[in-house]
């Protein structure tokens, strides 16, 4: 009777394993911290986290505050990836435009970038001088678009490292905001985000 | 055998349960037939080999990306990514050739970050016990996980994505480091594994004579073919290299650097591969142009080497040859004497090696107004890596095959010796034929490995011609040669030419500005 039960209960447990097996999807919490953690890549949380810390750092600054009282202009220049994965940087300068875009003390161009301009517009618009279909009147003229007076740019590098069953990966995340008339740095952070990760004793 | 009745005894009914067991495994395996357990890799992959090396590298990377599909579910399938990886590099197919590379790199992961003791492992571990090694799933030669990421970074610079290509440069100085820990680990598994084989063996023969049924690899390495095998292989490695560093990953790593201007790390990858070929002129004078540049210390033995005139870093022709064909593991027998069953013929691996194709090639260019040419120089010798590896792997590989060898026979010794004493004669002939046929069908060798790589990689390097042209061709050749115009505008150039044989050469021309 014993075994008979002890079966049953086996079965049971097995068949709804089984079922618990199939794909779960759900929408997650884009600010929270539902998030998957992996070691070797740079999860959304992490881009958040320097994002942000990169933003806080250059608003507290002061650098972007000028005397003239007109706001400066800032040109989005590379992120160069010195990581050990495929990413997008532009998710981190995206980000940094945009938070510093909203904090009403500088304005961005999309006209001019370290990989190209973001918008092709400008400089498209302006060929328009030569279409006849166009009212001229209406058309950009050219001189009339403004040149940046600060470039935002950076680099992220990764150092990973093992031991036994642990796994470690750093990420330095560096920034820097150029002057564009003299050259220099007027403003520079870095963001570190250290994960580790564990091997498991036992598993599928 | 259908009539249970025949079946009386206690010992007649475990006989039948271990002969149905037999039966049932071989009608398996016999179902799934084409996989390596049964036909080797090595036969499998002939025809896909001759295709790539008659130089019909589209056919050929046609067929092995649809048999990499098709066996994308098995043990096999980080081989035929490989080979499909590559085949579609050379038949210009990048994007495809990315693809594989990359389900490739993704089992390479999955199979790093299982668990220790993992359930699929000791279902392989059960399957490999019962059938041969290649019951276990391949997980790739310790080459294999560099020239990976070295073969990815080459499809993205042919898509001329720099970010990309410096990413893969990144993965394989990684995977360089990380091979030399993995292969201590699985040196000191493998001897772990035979002692507990050892072990059983030594249980189970308590119950059949109780002779010793240890047998040190010192004893085995003196029968002819295994002795052939280790000697070779010792000839061919190269003790310089050592830890199973490969010199054209720590080449192509320099040559990343200096698309970054560091000449710094470049000169750290040129002093590495200084200490592992200390008479290449190539490597002498990149050492001491890298270290002039930036003001290192030159080593006394290279005081009275030359640096480049030119900047290794700009306005820069590397001229990269992938000559001929790596060893390839073919199957081979040996006899051995076993206690309780004799001689038994066991199958192993052993690499056959190919001949060098091209002795190298004359590049001839414009420089200064003068007419020059430089020939190009062995960097890496696949043969001597592969070999090293090999050779280092060989005494726990093949004591391996004889102790789990052992194991099976002494099952089915135990069968046959049952079967002997139900006193039933056909239970007898049943149990020989089944176990034999069993024996038979399972005694193959495990001889995966990634057999698109070359034999060989030389390099030259030029200062980029005003007029752009390079004249390209064989050392030795009578007429012909290639001519390539490079961009005038390109800063650092890279001519990859792959001698599928000594007269099928495919050439690409990287440009990056």
């Amino acid at each position: 009777m014993n075994t008979k039960i002890i079966s049953l209960i086996g079965i049971t447990s097995t068949a709804l394993l089984l079922t618990a097996c199939g794909p779960s999807v759900k929408r997650i919490d884009a600010t929270g911290n539902e998030g998957l953690v992996t070691v070797d890549e740079v999860d959304f949380k992490d881009w958040q986290i320097a994002a942000e810390k990169g933003i806080n750092s250059l608003l507290a600054s002061g650098v972007l505050n000028r005397s003239d009282g007109r706001k400066s202009i800032l040109m989005i220049s590379t992120v160069k990836n010195s990581t050990m994965q495929h990413i997008n940087t532009r998710i981190l300068t995206d980000k940094i435009r945009q938070a510093l875009l909203r904090s009403g003390k500088v304005l961005t161009t999309t006209a001019v970038g370290g990989n190209g301009p973001d918008d092709m517009a400008s400089k498209q618009v302006r060929r328009l001088e030569e279409d006849d279909m166009f009212n001229q009147s209406t058309v950009q003229k050219r001189g009339t678009a403004i040149a940046p007076d600060m470039s935002f740019s950076g680099e992220i590098v990764q150092q990973t490292s093992s031991q036994g069953r642990m796994r470690e990966s750093y990420f330095f995340f560096h920034m820097a905001l150029t002057d564009l008339a003299t050259g220099l740095a007027v403003w520079e952070d870095n963001v570190e985000i250290a994960k580790q990760g564990k091997k498991p004793l036992m598993g599928w | 055998m259908g009539n249970f009745s025949y079946w009386e005894t206690s010992v007649e009914k475990t006989l039948y349960k271990k002969l149905t067991g037999i039966l049932l495994l071989v009608c398996i395996n016999s179902l799934m037939a084409g996989c390596s357990s049964i036909i080797d890799a090595n036969k499998q992959k002939k025809p896909y080999m001759d295709v790539y090396y008659s130089g019909n590298v589209t056919r050929a990377a046609k067929d092995l990306t649809e048999k990499s599909e098709d066996r994308s579910d098995t043990g096999d399938a980080l081989m035929w990514n490989l080979e499909a990886g590559t085949a579609n590099y050379s038949a210009s197919e990048y994007q495809t050739s990315l693809r594989k590379f990359e389900e490739a790199e993704t089992l390479l992961k999955d199979f790093d970050q299982r668990a220790v003791i993992n359930a699929r492992a000791a279902g392989s571990e059960v399957g490999s016990a019962l059938t041969n090694p290649n019951a276990l799933p391949y997980q790739g030669m310790y080459l294999d996980r560099v020239m990976l990421n070295a073969y990815k970074a080459l499809n993205y610079f042919s898509l001329n994505e720099l970010v990309g290509a410096q990413v893969e440069l990144r993965r394989m100085r990684a995977a360089q480091k990380q091979v030399v820990r993995k292969f201590a680990d699985e040196i000191h598994t493998s001897q772990k594994e035979i002692d507990a084989k050892n072990r059983k063996n030594q249980q189970q023969s308590r119950s059949l004579g109780n002779q010793n049924t240890t047998i040190p690899f010192g004893a085995i390495v003196k029968i002819p073919e295994v002795n052939k095998a280790y000697t070779t292989s010792a000839n061919k490695a190269n003790k310089l290299y050592g830890s199973l560093a490969n010199p054209f990953v720590s080449y192509f790593s320099a040559i990343g650097y200096l698309m970054e201007n560091n000449y710094s790390e470049a000169l750290v990858d040129f002093r590495n591969l200084y200490k592992m070929n200390p008479d290449n002129r190539l490597i002498q004078r990149d050492y001491v142009t890298a270290a002039k540049r930036i003001g290192s210390r030159v080593p006394t033995q290279l005081a009275g080497v030359a640096p480049y005139q030119y900047p290794l870093n700009k306005k820069i022709v590397f001229v990269v040859l992938f000559n001929g064909r790596a060893p390839a593991l073919k199957q081979e027998k040996f006899q051995i004497v076993l206690p309780y069953v004799g001689y038994t013929g066991i199958a192993f691996p052993r690499y056959e090696y190919f001949p060098t194709l091209l002795p190298g090639l004359d590049v001839e260019y414009r420089y200064n107004n003068q007419q020059q040419s430089v020939r190009t120089e062995v960097v890496s010798d696949f043969d001597a890596i592969m070999s090293q590896e090999y050779h280092d792997k060989l005494p726990s590989m093949i004591t391996r095959l004889v102790v789990s060898t052992l194991t099976k026979e002494l099952e089915s010794y135990a069968i046959v010796h049952a079967a002997r004493q139900s006193g039933n004669s056909g239970a007898e002939i049943g149990a020989y034929a089944l176990t034999g046929i069993y024996k038979f069908m399972f005694n193959t060798a495990d001889t995966r490995g990634w057999e698109t790589l070359p034999k060989e990689v030389q390099i030259a390097h030029v200062p980029l011609p005003k007029d752009g042209v390079l004249k390209i061709s064989p050392i030795g050749a009578s007429g012909g040669g290639k001519e390539l115009a490079i961009e005038k505008d390109t800063n650092i150039a890279i001519v990859y030419i792959r001698a599928l044989s000594a007269n099928k050469l495919i050439y690409k021309l990287v440009e990056l500005q």
